[in-house]
Protein backbone atom coordinates (compact mmCIF):
# COMPACT_ATOMS: atom_id res chain seq x y z
CA UNK A 1 0.00 0.00 0.00
CA UNK A 2 2.65 2.14 1.33
CA UNK A 3 4.79 1.37 -2.26
CA UNK A 4 1.51 1.91 -4.11
CA UNK A 5 1.23 5.48 -3.03
CA UNK A 6 4.84 6.32 -3.87
CA UNK A 7 4.13 5.16 -7.29
CA UNK A 8 1.07 7.48 -7.07
CA UNK A 9 3.10 10.40 -6.55
CA UNK A 10 5.83 9.62 -8.50
CA UNK A 11 2.91 9.81 -10.96
CA UNK A 12 1.60 12.61 -10.53
CA UNK A 13 4.89 14.42 -10.90
CA UNK A 14 5.87 13.12 -14.13
CA UNK A 15 1.88 14.01 -15.51
CA UNK A 16 2.24 17.64 -13.43
CA UNK A 17 4.13 19.07 -16.47
CA UNK A 18 2.25 17.95 -19.32
CA UNK A 19 -1.15 19.40 -17.98
CA UNK A 20 0.78 22.50 -16.10
CA UNK A 21 2.34 23.68 -18.91
CA UNK A 22 -0.11 23.57 -21.68
CA UNK A 23 1.39 26.03 -23.82
CA UNK A 24 4.40 25.62 -25.79
CA UNK A 25 6.43 28.64 -26.32
CA UNK A 26 9.05 28.28 -29.53
CA UNK A 27 10.67 30.48 -31.66
CA UNK A 28 10.93 33.36 -28.82
CA UNK A 29 13.18 36.08 -30.04
CA UNK A 30 13.70 39.86 -28.82
CA UNK A 31 15.28 42.64 -30.87
CA UNK A 32 19.08 44.13 -29.55
CA UNK A 33 18.07 47.49 -28.93
CA UNK A 34 19.87 50.61 -30.64
CA UNK A 35 21.64 53.12 -29.19
CA UNK A 36 19.88 55.21 -26.30
CA UNK A 37 16.91 53.27 -27.07
CA UNK A 38 14.90 51.82 -23.74
CA UNK A 39 12.18 50.39 -25.73
CA UNK A 40 12.32 46.40 -26.80
CA UNK A 41 10.32 44.25 -28.57
CA UNK A 42 9.75 39.99 -28.42
CA UNK A 43 8.23 37.95 -30.91
CA UNK A 44 7.21 34.19 -30.46
CA UNK A 45 5.16 31.60 -31.64
CA UNK A 46 2.46 30.22 -28.94
CA UNK A 47 0.47 26.51 -28.69
CA UNK A 48 -2.16 25.67 -26.50
CA UNK A 49 -3.62 22.16 -27.16
CA UNK A 50 -6.75 23.27 -25.07
CA UNK A 51 -7.10 26.67 -25.70
CA UNK A 52 -6.20 29.39 -23.45
CA UNK A 53 -5.33 32.90 -23.79
CA UNK A 54 -1.67 34.97 -22.90
CA UNK A 55 -2.90 37.54 -20.39
CA UNK A 56 0.34 38.99 -19.60
CA UNK A 57 3.93 39.13 -19.75
CA UNK A 58 6.56 40.35 -17.03
CA UNK A 59 10.60 40.75 -17.39
CA UNK A 60 13.32 41.85 -14.60
CA UNK A 61 14.95 43.96 -17.57
CA UNK A 62 11.80 46.59 -18.32
CA UNK A 63 9.43 48.62 -16.20
CA UNK A 64 6.42 47.12 -18.35
CA UNK A 65 6.15 44.80 -20.85
CA UNK A 66 2.77 45.04 -23.01
CA UNK A 67 0.99 43.32 -25.58
CA UNK A 68 0.83 44.89 -28.84
CA UNK A 69 -0.77 45.05 -32.27
CA UNK A 70 0.98 46.79 -35.07
CA UNK A 71 -1.79 47.55 -37.69
CA UNK A 72 -1.26 48.99 -41.23
CA UNK A 73 -3.99 51.37 -42.62
CA UNK A 74 -2.77 51.77 -45.70
CA UNK A 75 0.83 53.19 -45.54
CA UNK A 76 -0.05 54.34 -41.89
CA UNK A 77 1.18 52.36 -39.34
CA UNK A 78 0.06 52.17 -35.70
CA UNK A 79 0.36 49.87 -32.29
CA UNK A 80 -2.33 49.58 -30.08
CA UNK A 81 -2.46 47.75 -26.72
CA UNK A 82 -4.37 44.71 -26.37
CA UNK A 83 -5.16 42.91 -23.01
CA UNK A 84 -4.88 39.31 -23.94
CA UNK A 85 -3.83 37.38 -27.25
CA UNK A 86 -6.36 34.32 -28.01
CA UNK A 87 -4.44 30.78 -28.53
CA UNK A 88 -7.27 28.83 -29.94
CA UNK A 89 -7.11 25.39 -29.39
CA UNK A 90 -4.39 22.95 -31.62
CA UNK A 91 -3.43 26.10 -33.52
CA UNK A 92 0.04 28.10 -33.49
CA UNK A 93 -0.33 31.59 -32.86
CA UNK A 94 2.60 34.01 -34.29
CA UNK A 95 4.02 37.13 -32.46
CA UNK A 96 5.97 38.51 -35.69
CA UNK A 97 6.80 41.98 -37.26
CA UNK A 98 4.64 44.16 -37.91
CA UNK A 99 1.84 41.87 -36.14
CA UNK A 100 1.40 41.24 -32.52
CA UNK A 101 4.49 41.71 -30.54
CA UNK A 102 5.43 41.92 -26.67
CA UNK A 103 6.60 45.37 -26.14
CA UNK A 104 9.14 46.18 -23.24
CA UNK A 105 8.97 50.00 -22.24
CA UNK A 106 11.55 51.41 -19.63
CA UNK A 107 14.62 48.44 -20.46
CA UNK A 108 16.67 48.99 -17.61
CA UNK A 109 19.83 48.14 -19.83
CA UNK A 110 20.39 47.63 -23.58
CA UNK A 111 19.79 44.21 -25.18
CA UNK A 112 22.71 42.83 -26.35
CA UNK A 113 22.72 40.49 -29.53
CA UNK A 114 24.18 37.06 -28.40
CA UNK A 115 22.43 37.69 -24.83
CA UNK A 116 19.06 36.47 -23.20
CA UNK A 117 16.60 37.90 -21.17
CA UNK A 118 14.09 36.04 -19.39
CA UNK A 119 10.53 36.55 -19.76
CA UNK A 120 7.11 35.58 -17.53
CA UNK A 121 4.48 34.79 -19.37
CA UNK A 122 1.01 34.88 -17.43
CA UNK A 123 -2.05 33.10 -19.04
CA UNK A 124 -5.79 32.41 -18.12
CA UNK A 125 -5.70 28.87 -17.16
CA UNK A 126 -2.29 27.80 -17.61
CA UNK A 127 -0.18 28.76 -14.43
CA UNK A 128 2.62 31.17 -15.69
CA UNK A 129 6.06 30.21 -17.33
CA UNK A 130 9.44 31.76 -17.40
CA UNK A 131 10.77 31.78 -20.81
CA UNK A 132 14.55 32.38 -21.68
CA UNK A 133 14.82 34.98 -24.64
CA UNK A 134 17.50 34.80 -27.04
CA UNK A 135 18.51 38.44 -28.23
CA UNK A 136 18.56 38.71 -32.15
CA UNK A 137 19.76 41.46 -34.33
CA UNK A 138 18.42 44.59 -34.04
CA UNK A 139 16.01 44.02 -37.17
CA UNK A 140 15.84 40.54 -37.35
CA UNK A 141 12.56 39.36 -38.87
CA UNK A 142 13.24 35.62 -37.08
CA UNK A 143 15.33 33.75 -34.63
CA UNK A 144 18.65 33.29 -36.73
CA UNK A 145 17.85 36.93 -38.21
CA UNK B 1 0.21 49.25 -77.17
CA UNK B 2 2.65 48.04 -74.50
CA UNK B 3 3.49 51.21 -73.47
CA UNK B 4 0.35 52.39 -73.34
CA UNK B 5 -0.55 49.55 -71.23
CA UNK B 6 2.66 49.68 -69.33
CA UNK B 7 1.65 53.72 -68.37
CA UNK B 8 -2.08 52.51 -67.42
CA UNK B 9 -0.02 50.22 -65.05
CA UNK B 10 2.07 53.06 -63.18
CA UNK B 11 -1.04 55.33 -63.26
CA UNK B 12 -3.06 52.79 -61.69
CA UNK B 13 -0.02 52.11 -58.96
CA UNK B 14 0.09 56.06 -58.32
CA UNK B 15 -3.61 56.22 -58.21
CA UNK B 16 -3.54 53.48 -55.43
CA UNK B 17 -0.07 55.87 -53.42
CA UNK B 18 -2.01 59.10 -54.06
CA UNK B 19 -5.30 57.90 -52.81
CA UNK B 20 -3.97 56.51 -49.90
CA UNK B 21 -2.12 59.52 -49.41
CA UNK B 22 -4.84 62.27 -50.36
CA UNK B 23 -8.24 62.29 -50.41
CA UNK B 24 -8.66 64.48 -53.87
CA UNK B 25 -6.36 62.06 -56.37
CA UNK B 26 -6.52 64.86 -59.38
CA UNK B 27 -4.31 67.74 -57.72
CA UNK B 28 -1.18 67.68 -59.30
CA UNK B 29 1.27 65.27 -57.75
CA UNK B 30 3.57 66.58 -55.29
CA UNK B 31 5.42 64.84 -52.45
CA UNK B 32 7.80 66.17 -50.68
CA UNK B 33 9.38 70.22 -50.41
CA UNK B 34 11.66 72.39 -48.99
CA UNK B 35 12.23 71.33 -45.28
CA UNK B 36 14.36 73.05 -42.95
CA UNK B 37 15.28 71.12 -40.07
CA UNK B 38 18.33 70.57 -37.52
CA UNK B 39 20.71 67.25 -38.18
CA UNK B 40 21.73 65.08 -36.20
CA UNK B 41 25.06 67.16 -35.09
CA UNK B 42 22.82 70.28 -33.98
CA UNK B 43 23.33 71.95 -37.65
CA UNK B 44 20.58 73.66 -39.12
CA UNK B 45 20.19 71.79 -42.92
CA UNK B 46 17.64 72.47 -45.49
CA UNK B 47 16.66 70.59 -48.69
CA UNK B 48 18.58 72.57 -50.44
CA UNK B 49 21.90 70.94 -48.63
CA UNK B 50 21.18 67.73 -50.32
CA UNK B 51 20.97 68.92 -54.20
CA UNK B 52 22.70 67.05 -56.28
CA UNK B 53 21.98 63.74 -54.74
CA UNK B 54 19.37 61.24 -54.29
CA UNK B 55 17.65 61.33 -50.63
CA UNK B 56 16.15 58.76 -49.26
CA UNK B 57 13.57 59.95 -46.98
CA UNK B 58 12.28 57.86 -44.31
CA UNK B 59 9.93 59.60 -41.65
CA UNK B 60 9.30 57.64 -37.91
CA UNK B 61 11.12 57.52 -34.43
CA UNK B 62 13.47 56.09 -31.98
CA UNK B 63 10.63 54.52 -29.50
CA UNK B 64 9.44 52.40 -32.63
CA UNK B 65 11.25 49.06 -31.91
CA UNK B 66 9.09 47.25 -34.79
CA UNK B 67 8.79 49.13 -38.15
CA UNK B 68 11.25 51.48 -37.88
CA UNK B 69 14.78 49.24 -37.11
CA UNK B 70 13.60 47.22 -40.35
CA UNK B 71 12.65 50.58 -42.44
CA UNK B 72 16.23 51.72 -41.25
CA UNK B 73 18.30 48.24 -41.39
CA UNK B 74 16.84 47.86 -45.55
CA UNK B 75 18.45 51.37 -46.27
CA UNK B 76 21.90 50.67 -44.62
CA UNK B 77 21.62 47.09 -46.46
CA UNK B 78 20.78 48.83 -49.79
CA UNK B 79 22.81 51.30 -49.99
CA UNK B 80 25.58 48.41 -48.80
CA UNK B 81 24.44 46.52 -52.22
CA UNK B 82 24.62 49.46 -54.46
CA UNK B 83 28.13 49.81 -53.83
CA UNK B 84 30.50 52.76 -53.44
CA UNK B 85 29.11 54.57 -56.54
CA UNK B 86 25.77 54.37 -55.02
CA UNK B 87 26.84 55.40 -50.99
CA UNK B 88 27.78 58.20 -52.92
CA UNK B 89 25.30 59.28 -54.85
CA UNK B 90 22.41 58.40 -52.14
CA UNK B 91 21.76 60.26 -48.96
CA UNK B 92 19.56 58.33 -46.27
CA UNK B 93 17.36 60.93 -44.24
CA UNK B 94 15.79 59.88 -41.08
CA UNK B 95 13.46 62.37 -39.86
CA UNK B 96 11.33 62.13 -36.47
CA UNK B 97 8.05 62.61 -35.77
CA UNK B 98 8.63 62.60 -31.90
CA UNK B 99 11.01 65.75 -31.86
CA UNK B 100 9.97 66.21 -28.19
CA UNK B 101 11.96 62.79 -27.43
CA UNK B 102 14.30 62.51 -30.33
CA UNK B 103 16.44 65.33 -30.13
CA UNK B 104 19.55 65.86 -32.38
CA UNK B 105 22.12 64.43 -29.58
CA UNK B 106 19.21 60.84 -29.40
CA UNK B 107 19.11 60.71 -33.18
CA UNK B 108 23.12 60.77 -33.54
CA UNK B 109 23.30 57.94 -30.81
CA UNK B 110 20.51 55.74 -32.57
CA UNK B 111 21.95 55.94 -35.81
CA UNK B 112 25.80 55.25 -34.79
CA UNK B 113 24.37 51.43 -34.81
CA UNK B 114 24.06 51.71 -38.83
CA UNK B 115 27.31 51.19 -40.87
CA UNK B 116 26.31 53.94 -43.62
CA UNK B 117 25.95 57.55 -42.65
CA UNK B 118 22.02 57.92 -42.52
CA UNK B 119 21.46 61.82 -41.69
CA UNK B 120 18.88 62.22 -38.52
CA UNK B 121 17.27 64.96 -38.74
CA UNK B 122 14.65 67.00 -35.92
CA UNK B 123 13.76 70.12 -35.30
CA UNK B 124 11.00 72.58 -33.70
CA UNK B 125 7.34 71.09 -33.31
CA UNK B 126 6.87 73.74 -36.13
CA UNK B 127 9.50 72.69 -38.87
CA UNK B 128 8.64 68.84 -38.23
CA UNK B 129 4.97 69.45 -38.75
CA UNK B 130 6.39 71.41 -42.03
CA UNK B 131 8.36 68.58 -43.49
CA UNK B 132 5.66 66.64 -42.13
CA UNK B 133 3.16 68.60 -44.17
CA UNK B 134 5.27 68.78 -47.67
CA UNK B 135 5.89 65.00 -47.56
CA UNK B 136 2.01 64.37 -47.17
CA UNK B 137 3.48 62.36 -43.94
CA UNK B 138 0.44 61.58 -41.31
CA UNK B 139 2.15 61.30 -37.96
CA UNK B 140 -0.13 61.72 -34.41
CA UNK B 141 0.48 61.04 -31.10
CA UNK B 142 -0.74 57.71 -30.08
CA UNK B 143 -0.95 57.67 -25.93
CA UNK B 144 -0.92 54.41 -23.96
CA UNK B 145 -2.22 53.57 -20.85
CA UNK B 146 0.81 53.21 -18.80
CA UNK B 147 1.20 56.87 -19.12
CA UNK B 148 3.56 56.63 -22.28
CA UNK B 149 2.67 57.42 -25.79
CA UNK B 150 3.78 55.79 -29.11
CA UNK B 151 3.13 57.60 -32.50
CA UNK B 152 1.01 56.45 -35.80
CA UNK B 153 3.01 56.99 -38.74
CA UNK B 154 3.09 56.64 -42.45
CA UNK B 155 6.00 54.19 -43.09
CA UNK B 156 7.27 55.20 -46.04
CA UNK B 157 10.40 55.78 -47.76
CA UNK B 158 10.42 58.19 -50.32
CA UNK B 159 13.09 58.46 -53.27
CA UNK B 160 13.73 62.19 -54.15
CA UNK B 161 16.02 62.34 -57.19
CA UNK B 162 19.47 64.72 -57.34
CA UNK B 163 16.89 67.80 -58.34
CA UNK B 164 14.88 66.99 -55.13
CA UNK B 165 11.56 65.74 -56.77
CA UNK B 166 9.57 63.04 -55.82
CA UNK B 167 10.50 59.74 -57.90
CA UNK B 168 9.03 56.76 -55.89
CA UNK B 169 8.70 54.83 -52.74
CA UNK B 170 9.14 51.71 -50.79
CA UNK B 171 8.00 51.01 -47.51
CA UNK B 172 9.57 49.35 -44.51
CA UNK B 173 8.57 45.90 -45.94
CA UNK B 174 10.22 46.36 -49.61
CA UNK B 175 12.81 44.14 -49.96
CA UNK B 176 16.45 44.96 -50.17
CA UNK B 177 17.06 43.42 -53.80
CA UNK B 178 13.74 45.35 -54.53
CA UNK B 179 15.01 48.65 -53.35
CA UNK B 180 18.78 48.29 -55.10
CA UNK B 181 17.00 47.01 -58.61
CA UNK B 182 15.05 50.10 -58.27
CA UNK B 183 17.46 52.65 -57.03
CA UNK B 184 19.81 50.77 -60.34
CA UNK B 185 16.75 51.25 -63.05
CA UNK B 186 16.61 55.07 -61.55
CA UNK B 187 20.17 55.68 -62.16
CA UNK B 188 21.31 56.04 -58.94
Amino acid sequence: MKRLGMVAVCAAMFAAPAWAASVVVTSAFARATLPGSDTGVVYMTLESDTGDKLTGASTPVAVSAMMHKTSMAGMVMSMDMVSAIDLPAGQKVVLQPDQLHIMLEGLRHPLVKGTTIPLQLIFAKSPAETVTVPVAGFAAMTPGG
Amino acid sequence: MLALLALAGVGFGLTILLTSLWSSPDQTVSVGGPFTLVDDSGKTVSDRDFRGKWMLVYFGYTHCPDACPTALSHIDNALDDLGPKGAASVVPLFVTVDPERDTPAVLHDYLSAFDVHIHGLSGSDDQIAAAETEYRVYAAKHPDPAGGYSMDHSSIIYVMNPQGQFVANFTHETTVDAMVAKLRALGA
